[in-house]
C-alpha cells in the first residue's frame, strides 16, 4: 500500500468526514512512531561515504532512527556523549578509525563518529549499491535505519496505520469529533498491531513488542 | 474446497449491510478480506511457502520485498549440504555483533551458519560466501490478493473466519456500530489468545 491508499481507506471508513490535511500529518506521525519502536518493522539500508576529518553526518533522508552503523570493517557501537566524555575528555578532537557513534539531538538528525575518521571513503560509484557486498567501497560505511517511506507498506501495517489515523482524527476537537468512535478505531489499531505489525518469529520479540504498543 | 471471497463477502453483507444506514459494496468487502486474510496469516502463520534464493558472492543482506516478495516473515533458512537440507540457526544482530564485531566483512565461509531478520524488510545470512550459491527461504506467505468474488482464500476453511471477523469489525466500525464492534473484538481476542486490549488505553 502507499500513503495515498491508506488515506483513501481512512476516508472510506470515515465516510469522507476526515480532514485531508490532518490525516496526512497523522500518517506521518504514526509512521514515525513505528520507526521509534525497539524493533521497527519498516527498515532500510544505504551506503554512506565518510570524509577524513569530518565527524558529523546527516541521517539518510527517509531515516527516522539510525539503528546500526558500519564503517570499513567495524560495526560501530552506539554510545552517549556522557560515555565518550568519561572515556576521553578530548573525544571531539580525536582522529583515527571510527569505533563508535553518537546520535545528535533529535532535531539535528545527525550522527557523529568517534574518533573522527582519518581516511576518506572510496567513491560510491555506479554498481556500488550493496552494503557489505563485493563492491563495498574501501573505507565506506553503511547505515541501517527505520524508514519513513510512503510506499511499499504491507497490508498488515497499512491497516494498523489507517486505524491509528482514524483514532487521532476523530478524538481531536473538531466539528466531527466522535470520541467513542475514535476509541473503537484505537482498539482495532491495537488488534492489528498485535496481529500484523509485530513479528511472531521469536517469543522474546513478541514479548518486547507487546510492551511497546504506541499510545 | 476452499472458500471464495464472494461467499464470505455475501455473508458479511448480510450481517452488516444497512444496519448503520450505509451500504457496503462487494468490491469494498473483498478488498478488505484480501487485507485481513494477510493479517490473519501473519498472526496464525499457517500458509507457508519456500523459495530458492540465489545468493551472489559476498552478499549478506537482502531486501525481502525485492528478493522474496511473497514473504511476510522468514521462518527458516535451509542449505543443501551433501544433498541434505540442513536448517541454519536463527540469531539476532546484537547476538552476532557480540560474537563477531566485523561479521559483515567475514566472507570466508563455505556454508552459512546463521540468519536473522531486521524488521520486516531485511534478511541477513552470515557469513558471506566467496562464491555464489543458493539457500532456501521458508516463510509465512503473503497470501495472494483477493480481487473478485471467484477468488479463493488460501487460509484453510477453519481459519477463514478470522479474516472474515476482522473484515466484519471494520465494516461495523464504518457503520458506527461501536458496541457491536467492541463485542466482536472481544470475541476475536479471546479466540486468538491475543492479550486483552485494556492495558493499552
Amino acid at each position: 500500500m502507499t500513503k495515498n491508499d491508506i488515506l483513501d481507506l481512512v476516508q472510506d471508513i470515515a465516510r469522507d468526514q476526515a480532514n485531508d490535511t490532518a490525516i496526512s500529518a497523522y500518517y506521518d506521525e504514526e509512521v514515525e512512531a513505528l520507526g521509534k519502536l525497539p524493533n521497527p518493522p519498516l527498515v532500510e539500508r544505504d551506503l554512506v561515504g565518510f570524509t577524513s576529518g569530518t565527524a558529523a553526518y546527516a541521517y539518510p533522508t527517509n531515516a527516522i532512527e539510525v539503528l546500526y552503523l558500519f564503517h570499513a570493517s567495524y560495526q560501530l557501537a552506539q554510545v552517549t556523549k556522557e560515555t565518550l566524555e568519561a572515556y576521553d575528555m578530548e573525544w571531539r578532537s580525536g582522529s583515527g578509525v571510527p569505533k563508535a557513534f553518537k546520535l545528535g539531538h533529535e532535531d539535528a538528525r545527525t550522527y557523529r563518529l568517534y574518533p573522527n575518521p582519518n581516511v576518506t571513503s572510496d567513491a560510491l560509484g555506479i554498481g556500488a549499491t550493496e552494503p557489505f557486498g563485493e563492491d563495498f567501497p574501501t573505507n565506506s560505511g553503511a547505515v541501517i535505519y527505520s524508514d519513513s517511506r510512503e510506499s511499499d507498506i504491507s497490508d498488515m501495517i497499512g491497516l494498523y496505520l489507517a486505524f491509528r489515523v482514524l483514532y487521532k482524527e476523530f478524538v481531536r476537537p473538531s466539528d466531527h469529533q466522535d470520541v467513542a468512535w475514535a476509541m473503537l478505531h484505537k482498539q482495532i489499531a491495537d488488534l492489528f498491531f498485535k496481529m500484523g505489525v509485530m513479528r511472531h518469529g521469536k517469543a522474546k520479540e513478541v514479548a518486547a513488542a507487546q510492551q511497546t504498543v504506541p499510545r | 474446497m476452499a472458500k471464495t471471497a464472494g461467499t464470505i463477502s455475501n455473508l458479511l453483507l448480510e450481517r452488516v449491510y444497512g444496519t448503520g444506514g450505509i451500504a457496503h459494496t462487494e468490491s469494498f468487502v473483498i478488498s478488505l478480506l484480501s487485507k485481513t486474510q494477510r493479517v490473519a496469516n501473519a498472526f496464525l502463520g499457517k500458509v507457508r511457502d519456500s523459495t530458492a534464493l540465489a545468493v551472489p558472492k559476498e552478499k549478506l543482506i537482502f531486501k525481502l520485498r525485492d528478493d522474496v516478495s511473497s514473504a511476510i516473515d522468514v521462518t527458516k533458512i535451509t542449505e543443501s549440504r551433501g544433498g541434505v537440507d540442513e536448517a541454519l540457526d536463527q540469531s539476532t544482530l546484537p547476538e552476532l555483533m557480540a560474537y563477531d564485531v566485523d561479521w559483515f566483512r567475514n566472507i570466508t565461509a563455505s556454508r552459512y551458519i546463521t540468519w536473522f531478520q531486521i524488521g520486516r524488510d531485511l534478511l541477513v545470512l552470515y557469513p558471506g560466501k566467496a562464491a555464489a550459491g543458493t539457500a532456501t527461504v521458508h516463510y509465512t506467505k503473503l497470501t495472494t490478493a483477493l480481487s473478485v468474488a471467484a477468488d479463493s482464500f488460501e487460509l484453510e476453511d477453519e481459519d477463514v473466519h478470522v479474516a472474515a471477523d476482522l473484515a466484519e469489525i471494520i465494516l461495523l466500525a464504518r457503520d458506527k456500530q461501536v458496541s457491536v464492534a467492541e463485542e466482536k473484538i472481544r470475541q476475536l481476542v479471546d479466540y486468538l489468545g491475543v492479550e486483552a486490549m485494556n492495558d493499552q488505553k
